[in-house]
């Protein structure tokens, strides 16, 4: 390798480094913003969205999780809570798994199976379980508003 | 002249095939990092041809590995396909810019590792109307560097012992 080059690829891995930083970062503040907006205005929060997702309006043991079809949610799970949902998506059923707080796909009708492969989820996951031909995915309440721009 | 297309087009036709045999053994046998980011074996193939057979071919390779390889698995004209075909179009033009910029094989290999994962990105985000998945590029970067770097290792090893027909 020639000497430009390598130092080409310091700089691109030191942007690809202050990037995951920044996204982290942004991430955190995120985070911290909504759980204040959510201690100081609670009942304009539930009210707001309940007008536009319908979250559930009892407290729940983890979140609330959201399964969502086709920009709509079709159910809502409480990530404290285990058990098995179906859902029906473009293709066919999925079958979604919750356990100790974390969720993942255990079976699906379609010929890709990316979504089982992609493995358990919890709240602090990046990428939500994301299933393109059935046209699903699944995500926590407060990344769900910024998915459906509610 | 005839012995030397009848020779060309033999490893243009082994090219092709290994790179689909690689695309389908990684599809299924690696498990990918992060859930969605996959190593790209078949690129090591992508710039053994553009070294060995030149742009044209190399771009013949790269448009059989994705299609045959998608119709070998099923999923043709499907979600992945389109979003593999983003990314191979956009890794074949970075190839081909490398190759007028006589970079070397590392640094070319790393550039279109980038490439393919950036046009994935941006194919999600935008045809697929999630421009949040933007989020994950930064980490896509960060992965597509050592990546590149170990399938250019791989594939200097090999130019070095074959003779270009360009």
């Amino acid at each position: 390798m020639k000497k430009k080059e390598i130092y080409v690829i310091i700089v691109l891995l030191l942007v690809a480094i202050l990037g995951v930083i920044g996204v982290r970062a942004i991430q955190n503040q995120r985070r911290t913003a909504s759980k204040n907006n959510q201690t100081n205005t609670t009942e304009t929060q539930t009210t707001e969205s309940e007008s536009t997702l319908q979250i559930p309006t009892e407290t729940a043991v983890g979140t609330w999780v959201g399964i969502v079809h086709r920009d709509q949610v079709v159910q809502w799970f409480d990530s404290g809570v285990d058990g098995e949902y179906t859902v029906q998506g473009d293709v066919g059923d999925m079958h979604v798994e919750v356990k100790d707080g974390k969720w993942h796909v255990r079976e699906v009708d379609c010929p890709n199976q990316v979504c089982v492969k992609m493995g358990w989820a919890d709240e602090n996951s990046i990428i939500p379980i994301t299933c393109l031909p059935n046209n699903i995915y699944i995500g926590p309440a407060d990344q769900l508003k910024e998915y459906l721009g509610a | 002249m005839r012995t030397a297309s009848v020779k060309r087009f033999t490893m243009l036709a082994l090219l092709s095939a290994m790179a689909i045999t690689l695309n389908i053994l990684e599809t299924s046998m690696i498990p990918p990092i992060m859930g969605v980011f996959r190593i790209g074996l078949a690129n090591i193939i992508a710039l053994i041809a553009l070294y060995m057979l030149g742009i044209r071919d190399m771009l013949i390779v790269n448009a059989m590995r994705v299609v045959i390889g998608n119709l070998l698995t099923g999923t043709i004209f499907g979600s992945v396909f389109w979003i593999s075909f983003a990314g191979v179009i956009l890794s074949s033009i970075t190839l081909i810019l490398m190759d007028f910029m006589k970079s070397s094989t590392m640094f070319t290999s790393v550039m279109s590792s980038i490439a393919h994962s950036l046009g994935q990105v941006l194919i999600v985000s935008f045809f697929y109307m999630q421009p949040s998945f933007v989020v994950v590029l930064p980490y896509f970067l960060l992965l597509s560097i050592p990546t590149g770097l170990l399938t250019g290792f791989v594939a200097k090893i090999a130019i070095s012992r074959v003779k270009p027909l360009r």
